[in-house]
């Protein structure tokens, strides 16, 4: 921001920015606000970056006064709301100079670190200042003060990135680490070890079970849960008032119960078979089976994948059942009048008229629907295995819910083997929920300006 | 009021209430066979909540209460299933209300859904079109969606539907209500075409419409019927000052009235 340099920026450009130049000295309190910052949230993440935290108060400090000084320069007088924050910047590095390392008895015992402290009075001052530098820069104009608040708005989304980004950046990585073909493509099983008897030895190691058992659940579980959950939106349109009501109330409960304890009910539902016969066809629907390879004789599982689907369904019909309801009630009455007065039965109306007109809300629905099985795997927890006697409507039931949670408390030789691959598992459920939503979303704008667009048009 | 012989449908002293409100106050009319009959009358009179009794349209609104008797070629209206009624008693609306699916569809709708699996269909759809005067012009894209057409157009395909299915009346709420004068034309030669196969009801605000296409005419005001009769009779000798004052495109001053009120349409 040299003399010469400013006379020539403003001889070759247009005076189209109002950006005075030389304001860019404010470019100093900007970046002394950003170390700052930088320095708060590092220590977010890491206590060794808080010995920073002293140092980086002082850069600011000695930022703001350089921007103190040229105002004062110019305008032959103190920024006042500047001084403010020089006068605060300072003690902040006074206050972390006094505050020892760990505040509870003074030593390592102690509950309260240095961080405590000097995190939020970094991010504050930071801000302060960011967004004060920001205001010198554009001016004092009244879209100068609206930029100068976006400090304050940044810095809530900044914290909630990096909370996110410590929860998944695990995931990300360790299960991006553990990821390989064979993983993806090996089914996890054991066989019978060679001397007979009830020792078993550790087969080929990989994932697939829970795979193709999350997808094969939520198949079955949108295949079990589209006609009762198109039924119920269609029963809803056509009579609102108390059932409608009943399926909110439902979907609310839903959402609020603890998905273990519907996870507890459908295990009672399969403890309470515990007599029958494993082989039978009833006890085979619900509980599951295997062949003992020993015997040769059918032993029972803890829950099928066809209990298990039906159980998710009861989870994902409500939501259903609201998306048919939304499209059948966005039909224009006009429609509806016309197919009457053709003396249309209101069944007619319904299939060539309201349901096509539905079909995107129902087709969005049931992708939602797909996401929130997944994410509501929970609820099947007590029925699952870890797939090692197969996948099909019958068997036990597995996911890659399962194969996450069996890595710690799953059968020992599971958990031994397979615990490297803990978070490759949970990335594949997260790629697969996220999928799954991100479809959901691309479907809901794509539809919401579809071609009933040009009937309200004339 | 004038007695007609060979009335498909007639009322007897009905009245049609929303809430509380009456808007019908004991309304009796013959409709002629194979005739067209215009109801005219100051907005908000009750012509709509009338046109829309005759098939039941008004069971659809559910603070609608309706008392009196309708009948269709003597049976009770009233009594009959509502869908076989409005098989017999067919309705085009003052907007265009074309189905989302091409114009060969949307005319066999009806026909469909009373179950007429036939394999006349192309016959059905090319006469109905032609009827409703708009074959010419779509004859070339029936597959196309009808919402692609212009409304008179559209408006026109809703009258073919309606054709469709050979109702023995048919009521018309102010169809060419949102149309150019050209489409309005056009809609008129079709009813004119109409005239003799089928029985047209239809409301107006148009009086030199209803002087053009209409064989009787029926006056309404504030849910009553001021007078009833064949239109050159009505346009040259109205019995009714208020009537005669409407149809020369004035207000209506009835005696028990002080002021009237303008027709929308001159
Ligand atoms: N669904 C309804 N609920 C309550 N009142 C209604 C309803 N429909 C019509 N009305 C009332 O009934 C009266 C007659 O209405 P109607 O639509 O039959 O009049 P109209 O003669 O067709 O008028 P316009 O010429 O404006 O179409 C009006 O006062 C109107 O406010
Ligand atoms: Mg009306």
């Amino acid at each position: 921001m040299t003399e010469a340099g400013r006379q020539s920026a403003s001889t070759i450009a247009p005076p189209v920015a109002t950006v005075d130049s030389a304001r860019l000295v404010f470019l100093v309190p900007m970046a002394g606000a950003i170390v700052g910052a930088g320095v708060g949230l590092g220590t977010l993440v890491s206590n060794d970056v808080d010995a920073a935290s002293v140092p980086a108060l002082a850069i600011l400090t000695l930022s703001l006064l350089t921007a103190l000084s040229y105002l004062r320069m110019r305008a032959g007088r103190w920024d006042r709301p500047g001084l403010i924050l020089l006068v605060a910047s300072a003690a902040a590095a006074g206050v972390l100079l006094v505050v020892p390392q760990w505040m509870y008895g003074m030593n390592v015992n102690g509950i309260v670190h240095h961080s405590v402290v000097s995190i939020p009075l970094l991010l504050l001052v930071s801000t302060a200042a960011g967004a004060r530098a920001i205001q010198w820069i554009s001016g004092a104009s009244p879209s100068g003060r609206d930029l100068a608040l976006y400090p304050w708005l940044a810095l809530p989304v900044l914290l909630a990135l990096i909370a996110y980004g410590l929860l998944l950046g695990d995931i990300v990585i360790t299960g991006i680490g553990g990821m390989s073909m064979s993983i993806l493509t090996t089914a996890y099983h054991t066989v019978p070890s060679s001397n007979g008897g009830l020792a078993i030895s550790i087969g080929p190691v990989g994932l697939l079970n829970g795979i193709l058992g999350t997808l094969l659940l939520t198949a079955m579980t949108l295949l079990i849960a589209v006609l009762p959950g198109v039924g119920a939106g269609v029963f809803m349109n056509e009579y609102p008032g108390r059932l409608a009501r009943v399926v909110d109330f439902c979907t609310q409960m839903l959402r609020a119960v603890s998905m273990f304890v519907i996870a507890a009910a459908a295990f009672g539902i399969v403890k309470s078979m515990n007599g029958w016969d494993p082989g039978s066809f009833v006890s085979q629907l619900v509980r599951g089976s295997f062949t003992d390879p020993v015997s040769g004789a059918p032993k029972p599982e803890n829950g099928s994948f066809l209990f298990a689907a039906a159980v998710l369904a009861l989870l994902v019909m409500p939501v259903i059942a609201k998306m048919t309801e939304e499209g059948l009630r966005s039909a224009p009455r006009e429609l509806r009048e016309g197919s009457i007065a053709l003396g249309a039965t209101d069944g007619h109306a319904l299939r060539r008229i309201l349901l096509p007109w539905a079909a995107p809300n129902i087709l969005t629905g049931l992708v939602i629907a797909a996401a929130e099985a997944n994410g509501s795997l929970a609820a099947i927890l007590f029925l699952e295995g870890v797939g090692e006697n197969g996948v099909g409507l019958t068997n036990g039931v597995t996911s890659l819910d399962y194969s996450v949670f069996a890595t710690l408390y799953g059968p020992i030789l599971y958990a031994h083997t397979m615990q490297k691959y803990q978070l490759t598992a949970a990335l594949l459920l997260l790629l697969l929920t996220a999928g799954l939503s991100v479809a959901a979303l691309l479907l809901q704008r794509r539809f919401a300006k579809r071609y009933r667009g040009s009937m309200t048009a004339n | 009021m004038e007695t007609v012989t060979g009335n498909v449908m007639e009322t007897e002293v009905l009245r049609i209430s929303y809430g509380k409100r009456e808007v019908l106050k004991g309304v009796g009319i013959p409709i002629a066979k194979g005739k067209v009959t215009a109801i005219v009358g100051p907005s908000g009179c009750g012509k709509t909540t009338l046109l829309r009794s005759l098939n039941r349209l008004t069971d659809l609104t559910s603070s609608c209460r309706v008392t009196g008797r309708i009948t269709l070629d003597g049976e009770d209206c009233i009594s009959m299933d509502p869908v076989l009624l409005r098989r017999r008693v067919g309705m085009v609306f003052q907007k265009p209300n074309p189905f989302p699916m091409s114009i060969r569809d949307n005319v066999l709708y009806g026909v469909q859904a009373q179950g007429n699996r036939g394999t006349k269909h192309d016959e059905i759809v090319e006469s109905s079109l032609k009827k409703a005067v708009i074959w010419d012009e779509v004859k070339d894209r029936l597959g196309h969606s009808a919402l692609d057409l212009s409304g008179g157009q559209q408006q026109r395909v809703c009258i073919a539907r309606t054709l469709a299915v050979s109702p023995e009346v048919v009521l018309m709420d102010e169809p060419a209500g949102s149309l150019d004068p050209r489409s309005t034309l056009l809609l008129e030669e079709s009813i004119a075409a109409m005239r003799g196969d089928y029985t047209v009801v239809i409301v107006t605000h148009d009086v030199g419409e209803a002087r053009r296409i209409s064989d009787f005419l029926l006056f309404m005001y504030e849910g009553h019927v001021i007078e009833y009769g064949e239109t050159e009779r009505l346009f040259s000798d109205p019995r009714e000052a208020a009537t005669r004052d409407y149809l020369a495109g004035g207000l209506v001053t009835l005696p028990d009235t002080a002021e009237g009120e303008a027709p929308t349409a001159a």
